[in-house]
């Protein structure tokens, strides 16, 4: 049986807390005109204007707006507690409590083995790494934008 | 993952929120006081996720003089699914299975006793349930916490628990609405471990407001769960039991002052009649 636990990240781990992130959301996918991987790539420029935001990728336009999420979402990032520095923190505690029962009864030695588990030792946990709460909607479909077609005489 | 404003302030205050499950379980998400199944909900929408992202109120404060500013922003990533919490009942149908595997018989069995106990902790461990919701469970199966393990009480060691306290209200002639908690924890826990003695009583009893003259509270007998309880007792070993026979016996077996009533079987659905 598992138990994961989903905490905020610890004082060392961040100084100012846990941002908060955006979502743009758009109708359909997006795809790079060559199918190569996106990474890095220019996606698009977004405008806010008075009644909302525009947002131009390629030669299509969206509308939009900016509006707060029915359900805020949390980012979560994926952790293992046993390949952080709480690892070697126990190592070395196991270290000394050996070396200490050396000298004493052997009895001592099988209670030093269990300081290298402590009993809540979840080893895999997830760290809330960003807060959702507010999203940039874009409800219409992307218009193709067409350049000035000339009126007819 | 969508969350509720709940559940995102259980977080931020540091409160225990977590996912739980066996490998073959469908995964849960349990906060103090409930459970949710953590289900992936899809759309056809993109999703771009922002780490940094000027607003439009942002935005208009940074304005310079040609009233364009441009501020560039990395997408960290394009999702179409994501993860959605639905609240659900806790799972709890493995607990009596796990009580069910040590039940408690009796202090003078419990030194040679080496099967498995469970703390609530351990519990936790493999119960797919809120704390609250696991407590609530317990409770509802009878389960007593006897030095720190909670254990379900043997059916037969219930029964005569329940009947060392109907004799000590006899023998001390005390009313069936005046019967004081303190005098039974007393006089019996030589006998029957005091944790056990008052989880049984409060079974079986209610307060009645009043107390002894030394301020002791007083109970009396709750009719209806004593009577379900002798109810099973008497049907437990026997399949069938003719209904007049059955009526007589029950009647015959519970304290005086008290009627059986065939509606008080029905609570825990104990008994079924045929009409042989």
């Amino acid at each position: 049986m598992v138990q994961i636990l989903i905490r905020m990240p610890t004082s060392e781990d961040s100084k100012s807390g846990v941002p908060d992130w955006a979502v743009v959301e758009l109708q359909g996918d997006l795809e790079s005109k060559s199918g190569q991987e996106m990474h890095g790539s220019f996606v698009g420029d977004l405008h806010y204007t008075k009644k909302g935001a525009i947002l131009i990728i390629g030669h299509h336009i969206l509308f939009g707006k900016t509006v707060d999420v029915d359900k805020p979402f949390i980012v979560l990032r994926k952790k293992n507690s046993l390949t952080e520095h709480h690892h070697e923190a126990n190592m070395l505690r196991s270290q000394k409590s050996l070396e200490h029962t050396q000298e004493e009864e052997a009895s001592e030695v099988s209670v030093s083995i269990e300081n290298l588990y402590d009993k809540h030792n979840y080893s895999t946990y997830y760290e809330v790494h960003a807060i959702v709460r507010k999203k940039i909607l874009f409800k219409t479909r992307p218009k193709p934008i067409v350049t000035n077609v000339p009126k007819k005489l | 993952m969508e969350v509720t404003p709940d559940i995102l302030n259980q977080i931020l205050e540091g409160e225990r929120v977590i996912i739980r499950g066996d490998k073959s379980d469908p995964a849960v998400l349990c906060t103090d006081t409930q459970t949710y199944d953590i289900k992936e909900a899809g759309t056809s929408n993109s999703l771009l996720l922002l780490p940094s992202v000027v607003w439009p109120d942002e935005a208009e404060t940074n304005d310079k003089d040609d009233g364009i500013t441009i501020a560039s922003q990395e997408v960290a990533g394009i999702f179409h699914n994501y993860l959605e919490l639905h609240l659900c009942r806790p799972r709890v149908q493995k607990l009596r299975y796990l009580m069910e595997e040590n039940l408690y018989t009796g202090k003078e069995y419990e030194a040679d006793n080496v099967d498995v106990k469970y703390t609530f902790e351990d519990l936790l461990n493999v119960i797919q349930a809120s704390p609250k919701e696991l407590q609530t469970a317990l409770r509802e199966l009878q389960a007593c916490c006897i030095d720190g393990f909670w254990r379900m009480l043997d059916f037969d060691y219930q029964f005569s628990v329940f009947n060392h306290i109907v004799n000590l209200v006899d023998s001390n002639s005390w009313p069936s609405d005046g019967i004081p908690l303190q005098a039974v924890l007393d006089t019996l826990e030589d006998l029957i471990p005091r944790k056990i003695l008052e989880e049984c009583f409060h079974w079986y009893t209610e307060p009645v407001g009043r107390t002894t003259p030394e301020g002791y509270d007083l109970y009396r007998w709750n009719e209806d769960k004593i009577c379900a309880f002798l109810g099973e007792v008497i049907l437990r070993p026997t399949g069938k039991f003719n209904l007049e026979e059955f009526l007589y016996t029950w009647q015959s077996t519970v304290p005086e002052g008290i009627t059986t009533n065939l509606n008080q079987l029905k609570v825990g659905n104990l008994a079924l009649s045929s009409t042989d």
